[in-house]
């Protein structure tokens, strides 16, 4: 018993030194609004290039764009100069904020915007907004954007998250923190042995290089993280869509004229075929109630294992069957436009 | 459900009101049943089938021998046929599923991919060893087969037993399945400083350490220092990652009033592999040893046929640690791992040194865990490795001097892996301390502010859950 009111006393003692430390640092009142703190700056490069090349189509999509779309073929294919968007770790609360404060707030805006997806990721706005990603978001995001931190972070909290988010400062700035540990631990070392920080990244990128890297060794925990996308609650589209991005994408796009066109790319999911084909039909329902063009390749049953590189990603083979198909569909939907 | 997610700590919460409000030992039971078969039908459905129809199974096989006890023989075999035949397929199904394609396929039926990929029941390892011991024991006539199918239910499916051990035996944890109940508030007492470590343990160092480890396991070509900096980390991973798993299982176990084996005494601190064994998830080791090991050496002793010293002496501890390393999977690091632990044990043997053994000065018992250590290292980068190719080429090529990258990178994760194995080595040395001095609670304390500070919205799965 003794130990456990000592633990108690010794618990108090350091919550409240550290929440004192804490508030003294960030200078954030509490109670506090539940979800990330995001800073003032974000980026607009994309708004510029769009300014500054005028782009007609304008492609969004992760790593599976990266790997199946050639942005010169397309462009050459459909006689439209495009722009792509695209890299390993993007999902919808990217899209959504690129979209919103970058391509709306461009002066120029695209003919046609393509947002190439995979499987159930256009409704699920938590997927991939955690740790290292959610520095990436901010990086797009303004600091009071309402419905980023409703959709991908409130929304999906608990109620003991978000008592914790309003009332507590340690788990407010954890990631804070965490960072600040990861730091000291990643420089101390490598700066004893006189390589400094700019030194200590550089290696660290070289280290994830491809040609270091072995990836069907980290496909294992690639597919770890996609589970989340076939979750019960993921696969079911009528739950999901109101609180995802999806709506207001579609709504930025008629404001502001914007021709939304959302292809699904094909990959081997880790999920039921029944589940994944009940997911799309509602999709696809979905987006034809709003008016939205929907280019569905998932299951073109003209893409075999032959084009596919692992469980995600197409080969260059399949880079250019899915790069002509797409511009196909592109230039139907331009001509019936 | 993880251990160490909201959603369990919810449903945590509700069993433990509904099982201490009613008083009646059968409502209770009853509850945890309940309870066990939700937590486990919760991660897939069909899972909670597997679990109950081979209950079942086992159940009535158990009542058999105790009706007609001429009929052992037969029904132990029924028994050893289904267990292991189920474990056997989830576990080497992947194995042959391109042949169940290839086959499906030249009957012209298109296979989902989904259907073609099965996955091993989280847990089934765990409780199919539970169930065999039971049965084994039963068959043997040292352990009375459970009259009550709710208890032995309970037995099997133990929800903070049920996905990674310890691998409780009947003989411990049926009695206390039996007997009534009443809240004691040393439950608790015992419980909580479990329940902070095993946070602690999982959230700040095992998932730190994961993101380091992973990065070296996935280097097409590491150098040497890389891959004793990988295996080091995963030294600490699996030990914090899986000694975690037991502090809260144990914990949790407290609270409802049930007093469970630990699995792990310090085992780094071994000298030699017998040693090693008898500190490493013990609950496994004890299972072997009285299950696989001693029945082997038994067999061989009274063979008709005269098995000279070496063969009797070499090979239990061969064949004990081959299924040891068969059972984490189906691949053959795990085999080779096992087949490595077996040599090394027949190794120390042949030396005079087996698990009693007491080195007669410091020096040597200094360099007698020195020893050890590595070979411990070792096995786990055997264990860890992501195929035995891999394996054999990186020991090929760890000879040749790293690169700078490499050494760099290696300094970051030797000075991580030292930063997050001192809290272990302090609760280590706090063990020793007085039970309720100050040092332990604010060692406690700072515990579990990191806990708050490591949370996360999506914590990682246990190692063990994949076995």
């Amino acid at each position: 018993m003794r130990l456990l009111v000592k633990f108690f006393i010794a618990l108090t003692l350091i919550l409240a030194a550290a929440s004192f430390l804490l508030l003294q640092k960030f200078g954030v009142s509490f109670p506090r609004d539940p979800g990330p703190i995001l800073d003032r700056e974000f980026r607009s490069n994309h708004r510029k290039y769009l300014e500054a090349n005028r782009p007609q189509i304008v492609l969004m999509g992760d790593s599976t764009l990266l790997f199946g779309v050639d942005p010169e073929a397309l462009a050459e294919q459909t006689g439209k100069s495009v722009y792509s968007i695209s890299y390993g770790g993007m999902s919808s609360a990217m899209w959504y904020l690129i979209m919103k404060n970058n391509i709306v707030d461009s002066v120029h805006k695209p003919e046609q915007l393509v947002i190439v997806f995979r499987s159930t990721i256009l409704t699920a706005p938590g997927f991939r907004v955690q740790g290292y990603n959610l520095a990436r978001l901010d990086e797009y995001a303004r600091p009071r954007d309402y419905l980023f931190i409703q959709n991908s972070f409130v929304n999906l909290m608990n109620p003991v998250e978000l008592m914790a988010e309003k009332y507590f400062p340690l788990y407010v700035f954890r990631g804070s923190l965490r960072d600040g540990v990861d730091a000291y631990l990643r420089y101390s070392a490598p700066a004893l042995a006189g390589c400094d920080r700019g030194c200590t990244d550089g290696t660290l990128y070289q280290m994830q290089e491809h040609r270091f890297v072995n990836l069907s060794y980290i496909e294992g925990d690639a597919n770890a993280s996609e589970a989340y996308l076939y979750t019960d609650q993921q696969m079911d589209f009528g739950s999901q869509v109101e609180t995802s991005y999806l709506p207001a994408m579609i709504e930025m796009a008629k404001e502001n004229n914007i021709h939304l066109v959302f292809a699904r790319i094909k990959v081997i999911a880790d999920a039921p075929q029944y589940k994944l084909e009940a997911y799309n039909k509602a999709l696809s329902a979905y987006l034809a109630e709003n008016n939205v063009s929907y280019i569905d390749l998932g299951s073109d049953s003209r893409f075999t294992e032959d084009h596919l590189e692992g469980s995600l990603h197409l080969n260059e083979k399949g880079k250019a069957l899915f790069t002509k198909l797409l511009a196909d569909a592109l230039v139907k939907l331009s001509l019936g436009d | 459900m993880s251990f160490t997610s909201y959603n369990f700590l919810l449903f945590y919460f509700i069993v433990f009101v509904l099982y201490w409000t009613v008083r009646e030992r059968r409502w209770q039971n009853l509850i945890l049943l309940a309870a066990s078969y939700y937590f486990y039908g919760s991660l897939q459905s069909w899972y909670a089938i597997l679990l109950g129809f081979s209950t079942l199974v086992d159940f009535f096989l158990a009542r058999g021998m105790a009706a007609r006890p001429e009929r052992k023989r037969s029904l132990i075999w029924v028994s050893l046929l289904v267990n292991l035949g189920v474990l056997a397929f989830f576990k080497y199904y992947n194995f042959f599923a391109s042949d169940v394609i290839t086959f499906f396929g030249d009957l012209g039926i298109k296979t989902d991919p989904f259907i073609t990929n099965i996955v091993l029941p989280a847990g089934l390892s765990f409780f199919t060893l539970k169930k065999l011991g039971f049965m084994l024991d039963v068959s043997r006539g040292t352990l009375k087969a459970s009259p009550s199918l709710i208890d032995f239910a309970l037995y099997v499916s133990f929800f903070p037993q049920l996905i990674s051990g310890p691998i409780d035996r009947a003989q411990s944890l049926l009695p206390q399945i039996e007997a009534a109940r009443v809240w004691n508030s040393s439950f608790f007492l015992n419980a909580w400083p479990l329940l902070v470590m095993g946070l602690f343990k999982k959230l700040v160092i095992a998932d730190s350490i994961q993101i380091l480890v992973g990065r070296v396991f996935s280097t097409q070509d590491p150098s040497g220092i890389l891959l004793l900096s990988g295996s080091l980390g995963f030294t600490l991973q699996i030990l914090a990652d899986f000694s975690a798993y037991t502090d809260m299982s144990r914990g949790m176990a407290l609270l409802l009033g049930f007093t469970t084996p630990e699995n792990f005494r310090q085992p780094y601190l071994s000298i030699s592999p017998t040693d090693f064994w008898n500190r490493w998830h013990i609950t496994l080791s004890t299972w072997l040893r009285d299950y696989v090991f001693f029945p082997v050496q038994r067999s061989l002793m009274r063979s008709r046929f005269r098995f000279n010293r070496l063969v009797i002496a070499a090979t239990p501890p061969l064949v004990t640690m081959l299924i040891s390393g068969m059972w984490h999977g189906a691949r053959s690091n795990f085999i080779l791992w096992g087949l490595y632990w077996g040599v090394l044990i027949v190794l120390y043997q042949s030396l005079g040194i087996r698990g009693d053994w007491k080195p007669a000065s410091i020096g040597k018992s200094l360099l007698a865990w020195v020893v050890m250590f590595f070979l411990i290292v070792f096995s786990w980068l055997i264990f860890r490795a992501p195929s035995t190719t891999w394996l054999f080429h990186a020991l090929s090529i760890s000879v040749l001097p790293p690169s700078r990258s490499e050494f760099i990178f290696s300094l970051i994760i030797l000075s991580t892996i030292l930063a997050y194995a001192i809290p272990m080595m302090i609760h280590n040395l706090l063990d020793r301390s007085t039970p309720e001095s100050w040092g332990r609670a604010v060692f406690y304390a700072v515990a579990f502010a990191l806990v708050i500070v490591y949370s996360n919205a999506a914590p990682a799965d246990f190692i063990y859950f994949q076995f």
